[in-house]
């Protein structure tokens, strides 16, 4: 288990994706033990896809590999001293976003400006065997 | 203290379309939100095909269903076509451990029993016993588009295995049907809808 690397999985087009092969190479040059248990924000990993900063293909790239189930996205959510106190997942931020608020982990009240004080962090799931 | 400048926040991914995308795929972790979120797309794709039908004229269905194949993928859409799923599925749509499945057809010659033998390919051979929302894509050349998503709605109503049928609220030329997944004893929700290529200008 611990040797077993991850791979992203190639399908017969892959979206045109140069990023992807970045992404990859990182992912190749790296130990499994040093990847594993590791949170990436979107900033760093613009960064492994040799990009500067998060630009489309970047996004374009991180959702294909959460299809792929490379990835896994979440939220850390920005309290009022400026920390990183609470974690949100995908879908309970996309819910936030659809019905416009997020409670207030520490004080039960409805934010509204909870879009400016969440940030998407990923981390990787197992690979797969093979 | 975080330095928040380090970091790219959910407000700014929303301010892009490609942002809006990443957190609204990322955030499905069911079948029924994949359907949901596939439905949407083919609606996007059906409409900007839609807007240009010169350019798609006295193509094959088959040559149809690649093009919006393609589209899907040039979103990075893990979408395949003509792969193997119990027969060879038209379009499958993967994301995570979840797959939607959609049968596509072109309706020539107003024939009704062609349209219903895609149904019929889409729920008995293609979808698995877990498998439990697909689609049915129509393609017509033919004008009046309104008129035969009507007839085909009345006769799947009188189709005894078709258990209800409802509206779609975002495109009138679309309803959904619930069916039941035999192998399973699921029920299974299948979305039909209508890319109208009439292209016939009187001017």
């Amino acid at each position: 288990m611990a040797s077993q690397k991850w791979e992203i999985p190639r399908p017969d087009q892959r979206a045109g994706l140069g990023v992807l092969d970045c992404f990859e190479e990182f992912l190749r040059r790296n130990e499994p033990d040093h990847l594993r248990n590791r949170e990436y924000s979107l900033n760093q990993f613009a960064q492994l896809c040799g990009r500067a900063e998060p630009d489309d293909d970047t996004l374009n790239c991180a959702r294909y590999l959460v299809s792929q189930g490379v990835f896994e996205v979440f939220y850390l959510f920005l309290d009022s001293h400026g920390e990183f106190s609470e974690t949100y997942s995908a879908r309970e931020v996309e819910d936030a976003e659809q019905v416009g608020s997020l409670v207030d982990p520490h004080t039960g009240n409805e934010l509204s400006d909870f879009r400016t004080r969440l940030f998407p962090f990923f981390a990787l799931n197992e690979p797969k065997h093979t | 203290m975080v330095d928040k400048k380090s970091f790219y926040s959910l407000n700014e991914l929303l301010a892009s379309p490609s942002g809006r995308l990443f957190v609204e795929q990322t955030a499905i972790v069911s079948a029924e939100a994949l359907a949901h979120f596939c439905e949407k797309e083919i609606y996007s794709i059906f409409r900007v095909m839609e807007e240009n039908p010169q350019n798609h004229l006295n193509k094959s269905e088959d040559q149809i269903t690649s093009y919006i194949v393609d589209m899907l993928k040039a979103k990075c859409i893990l979408a395949e076509h003509d792969t193997m799923h119990g027969g060879h599925a038209d379009i499958i749509v993967r994301h995570r451990e979840f797959t939607w499945l959609a049968e596509a057809k072109i309706f020539e010659k107003g024939s009704y029993t062609w349209l219903l033998k895609g149904f019929l390919q889409l729920t008995t051979r293609y979808m698995a016993a877990r498998d439990r929302h697909g689609a049915i894509l129509i393609y017509t050349y033919r004008p009046d588009a309104a008129k035969m998503v009507t007839k085909w709605k009345s006769m799947l109503l009188s189709y005894k295995r078709i258990q209800h049928v409802s509206e779609c609220s975002f495109c009138p030329l679309s309803f959904y049907t619930i069916s039941q997944n035999k192998r399973s004893g699921l029920d299974i929700r299948v979305r039909h809808t209508v890319l109208g290529l009439y292209y016939k200008p009187e001017n």
